[in-house]
């Protein structure tokens, strides 16, 4: 190792100094490597948790309508209500077909019993 | 499955962290081997303390898990974003300690048994020279140097890391360097440069 004349730590001593460092890293402890692991493993197991979540539920979309429409029994009743409609509109059951039924409808209120045109013209009157 | 070892070795930081976030069980192994010798070497040497260093290493590392779902590919090199959040660790908890003590005893000593007693006193004497100098050198300047001449990174390596020019890092360096040399002027027997 060299030194300049007024003492100094010259450059090149430095850099054999700082050279003898560099190939003497400092000793890297067992028990931190094995914590850094288990740090890993614990947050590489939460994300595909996570990511198994994902793709497994809905989208926030379709699960805010599904509870807008109170929830999957809802829903379900809703489809079954449709599918009803469906079918008795497309073949309506005989009883319909009975003009008598019809009749009921016809005949249930007196046709002068009351009528509203009536009452303004006396109010008017 | 993940990837064996061996191939794992030869995979880049980048495509590692992304079969971490995948869920490979081989990728935080081959990263750690690569990583944390480095976030503990500059941790070590930027504070002086072994266990100060070791609980930085494991939270740098930690950070880096957790930000592997979100990294970006070719955006930054990974082993700069380590070294980056050691810096940010190590200054954040000297802020927090304001004018923590020096504990040159926990400066780790190699070993190797090929040396004899003596040289391998002298070598200590030596490192633990080195470290009491580093540590005098204001923290911009210490961080410079570790990284320019201990961890052996290019200056725009190190700009990249501690967020400055690269002008800026050769400022620091130089500067670190003189002071540095200033610094290991009373140790000079330690260094093995004894008069005569």
């Amino acid at each position: 190792m060299q030194m300049d004349k007024q003492d100094d730590i010259s450059d090149d001593a430095l850099d054999a100094l700082f050279a003898t460092a560099r190939a003497q890293p400092p000793s890297m402890p067992d028990a931190l490597k094995q914590a850094v692991l288990a740090d890993a493993a614990s947050v590489q197991h939460n994300l595909v948790k996570e990511a198994r979540n994902q793709s497994a539920t809905p989208t926030e979309g379709w699960r805010l309508v599904v509870d807008m429409l109170g929830g999957f029994l809802g829903v379900a009743g809703l489809a079954t209500a449709c599918v009803a409609g469906l079918l008795i509109g497309l073949s309506p059951p005989g009883v319909f077909a009975d003009p008598e039924v019809w009749a009921i409808f016809d005949t249930a209120l007196p046709v002068d019993s009351f009528d509203l045109a009536d009452v303004f013209a006396e109010d008017i009157e | 499955m993940g990837a064996p070892m061996k191939e794992a070795n030869r995979l880049t930081d980048d495509a590692l962290l992304v079969l971490f976030a995948n869920g490979d069980p081989d990728a935080a192994g081959a990263l750690t081997d690569r990583l944390m010798p480095r976030a503990f070497g500059v941790a070590l040497r930027v504070l002086g303390n072994r266990a100060e260093a070791e609980d930085i290493t494991q939270e740098a590392m930690m950070r880096l898990w957790r930000m592997a779902p979100n990294w970006q590919s070719g955006q930054a090199q990974v082993s700069t974003w380590v070294y980056r959040v050691v810096m940010n660790l190590c200054i954040d908890l000297k802020r927090r300690q304001r004018g923590g003590f020096l504990d040159l005893d926990a400066v780790p000593e190699p070993e190797d048994d090929a040396k004899s007693a003596v040289d391998q006193l002298q070598e200590n004497a030596r490192f633990d020279a080195l470290q009491a100098a580093l540590m005098q050198l204001p923290p911009r300047q210490r961080q410079a140097v570790v990284l320019r001449h201990l961890e052996d990174l290019s200056n725009p390596e190190i700009a990249a890391i501690m967020e400055i020019g690269v002008e800026a890092v050769e400022s620091l360096t130089a500067r670190g360097k003189r002071a540095l040399a200033k610094g290991l002027q009373s140790r000079r027997a330690e260094l093995g440069y004894a008069d005569g």
